[in-house]
């Protein structure tokens, strides 16, 4: 066999990289760090993969690896070594963390998949990556970019809290909150998350980018999430309040009645004869509704009841004197 | 392309071997494809590499089998074996998982029909054992618009369209012909950008103020560059306004672009806006009422445009 020159210090940083997660997966118990080097293996020479014969520059080079593990999103979890008259901490992973579960994807969905992951991008969490460990990329997704989604440094935390029922502890308007959270949603260009808040024993909505500093998570499965609360109602903030239900009625100009049956999110109680769409609100918040009028400028009119009318004629009438 | 680290060999290693191993073996190439591995390094770390590792004491029996491959550059198939602890891709971090799930959801409600996507995100949420809807729920805008999908192919296609459009500015329908190059959803809404013949120039257009569209035969050359799309796409032309608002009152602005906010002693905020329709300004004026001063405006707008527009509204309730 011809020479062939040297591997490149990657590769060899490649190779022990990769004996090491062997190790750490075939292993039902923790293992020391003096038997992960043995179970390495120690380098000799240059083109050699292993640790150093130096104990001291051996626990370097490990901990850098163990760096580089943690980037790659490798679950290595820490624990006693058992056996041992000293108290000694050791490494290992579990395969049932470690492993995605099975999902057998076809090529056509592999393609949907890559394309929506490239059409619809999230700032800073990619789920392009996410593509190479469901089987590569298929197909050749688009450079049509339909969408850009703002991303909070929270949010992949948040998202992992929901799914796996962790509680979240953070600060909120000053205030620290501990939230069982239900349901994170994207609506109107903004994150929120939904759920219980423990301190006011609430159904409390959240925007996500008000969230001061960081998310602390609690242990999976940290709460029952009661039935029939999961899901998200779009947002119109009328319909919220504190205040009693009133049925607002709303006339507005023909050019803008399609518009405003999108914004309502209903279509009109009536149409008049000039073509008006006059539309039945149920209102909570009068403050929301008259932001809500004030949309349409001139083309719309509340028709009634008095108060709410009278409210807005007020409000106008406050205007620049 | 730039030197792989040792970082990024490792995480693709770790993503290819598993589905190799799954389909009993690979042209070369194809993995190279699949997995972003420029094919002369993939060849190399398989046979120089992962061809050694394995577990104490390294004897041949525990060490992975490489098999198809030589050192000597032959063989375009690879198959991999006695691998056990490598057969399973990772588990997706958390933010992997948001960011696929939430791509094909945002893309589901924006239209797309039954199809490879949906079948595809569904595997994906009963795998990872997450409640579309439930646990997360996207919306990019309202999904009644009709115009997104034919906007998009047209896009795509480089097709002309005509499109009658209501401009909430101008408060009056025209026909206009436009070359889309980008459908986009920002704060809720969908949006098209593209070359306008009428105007002379590029702009964004709301796709629920779309009334009628034709896609034409013409085609269109795409332009050098477009910049990335936004809604709130500031010209320099641009009246810019400074508004001086009540303590507290900063929420009204936080769906507008702002070039300079500076808080006062007192507590008030003045913010520095493009204004690209005057009616912007207006509506802004109104949802604030007595919360908002208009400082200042260059080019000038009427220093009194709020009484003046609130004036226009109250006539309603006269």
């Amino acid at each position: 066999m011809a020479a062939r020159p040297r591997r490149k210090p990657e590769q060899v940083r490649l190779e022990r990289l990769l004996r090491l997660i062997a190790a750490l997966i075939e292993t039902s118990r923790f293992l020391s760090i003096e038997e992960l080097h043995k179970r390495v293996g120690i380098a000799r020479g240059e083109d050699s993969a292993g640790y150093p014969e130096n104990e001291a520059a051996a626990k370097r080079a490990f901990h850098r690896d163990m760096n580089e593990l943690a980037d790659a999103g490798i679950p290595v979890i820490s624990g006693p070594v058992p056996g041992q008259e000293r108290e000694t901490w050791g490494y290992r992973i579990r395969k049932q963390d470690y492993s995605l579960p099975e999902m057998d994807f076809e090529a056509d969905e592999l393609a949907a998949l890559h394309r929506a992951a490239t059409a619809v991008r999230f700032d800073g969490v990619s789920g392009s990556e996410a593509l190479w460990k469901l089987g590569g990329r298929v197909g050749e997704g688009t450079d049509a970019e339909l969408a850009a989604v703002p991303v909070h440094p929270a949010l992949a935390d948040l998202f992992q809290a929901v799914t796996e029922q962790r509680v979240a502890d953070f600060a909120y308007g000053g205030q620290p909150r501990s939230v069982e959270p239900w349901t994170l949603a994207f609506d109107q260009g903004h994150w929120y998350v939904v759920g219980h808040d423990r301190g006011r024993d609430d159904k409390r909505t959240f925007r996500v980018d008000r969230i001061e500093g960081d998310v602390a998570l609690g242990s999976p499965g940290g709460f029952e999430q009661p039935e029939g609360t999961a899901g998200w109602v779009p947002f119109q903030p009328w319909k919220f309040g504190t205040g009693p239900a009133v049925a607002a009625r709303l006339r507005v100009d023909p050019d803008q009645a399609v518009w405003a049956a999108r914004r309502l999110g209903q279509e009109p109680a009536e149409k008049e004869s000039d073509g008006s769409a006059v539309f039945e609100v149920v209102v909570r918040s009068p403050d929301a509704f008259r932001s809500l009028v004030l949309e349409f400028l001139e083309h719309a009119e509340i028709l009634g009841p008095p108060e709410l009318r009278a409210d807005m004629v007020a409000w106008l009438e406050g205007i620049g004197t | 392309m730039s030197r792989l680290s040792a970082g990024d060999r490792l995480r693709r290693m770790l993503e290819l071997v598993p589905w190799v191993m799954s389909q009993g073996g690979a042209e070369l190439n194809e993995v190279a494809q699949r997995f972003d591995y420029p094919e002369a390094e993939l060849r190399e770390d398989l046979v120089r590499v992962l061809f050694v590792v394995g577990l104490h004491p390294f004897t041949p029996d525990e060490l992975i089998y490489v098999m198809g491959l030589d050192e000597e550059d032959n063989g375009g198939w690879v198959a991999i074996s006695n691998a056990d602890y490598f057969s399973r891709p990772l588990r997706l971090t958390p933010g992997q998982a948001l960011g696929l799930i939430g791509a094909g959801e945002a893309l589901l409600s924006g239209g797309e029909p039954e199809g490879p996507l949906s079948r595809g995100l569904a595997k994906l949420t009963d795998g990872l054992g997450v409640s579309v809807g439930e646990d997360l729920a996207i919306s990019l805008g309202e999904s009644a618009d009709e115009w997104v999908e034919p906007l998009l192919s047209a896009a795509t296609g480089r097709r002309q369209v005509r499109i009658r459009y209501f401009s909430f500015g101008r408060g009056q329908e025209s026909d206009r012909v436009i070359h889309p190059l980008r459908v986009f959803s920002e704060m809720g809404n969908w949006y098209v950008q593209g070359h306008c013949q009428q105007a002379g120039g590029v702009r964004v257009f709301r796709i629920d103020r779309i009334r009628s569209l034709e896609v034409l035969a013409a085609h269109f050359d795409p332009p050098a560059e477009t910049g990335a799309p936004s809604a709130f796409e500031a010209r320099e032309t641009d009246p810019r306004v400074v508004l001086r608002l009540a303590p507290g009152a900063s929420w009204a602005i936080e769906r507008y672009p702002t070039e300079e906010q500076v808080v006062l002693d007192s507590g008030e905020i003045d913010v520095t806006m493009p204004v690209s329709q005057i009616s912007r300004l207006e509506r802004l004026l109104l949802q604030l009422g007595t919360e908002a001063e208009l400082q200042h405006s260059d080019p000038p707008v009427a220093a009194d445009q709020a009484r003046l527009v609130a004036q226009r509204v109250l006539d309603r309730y006269k």
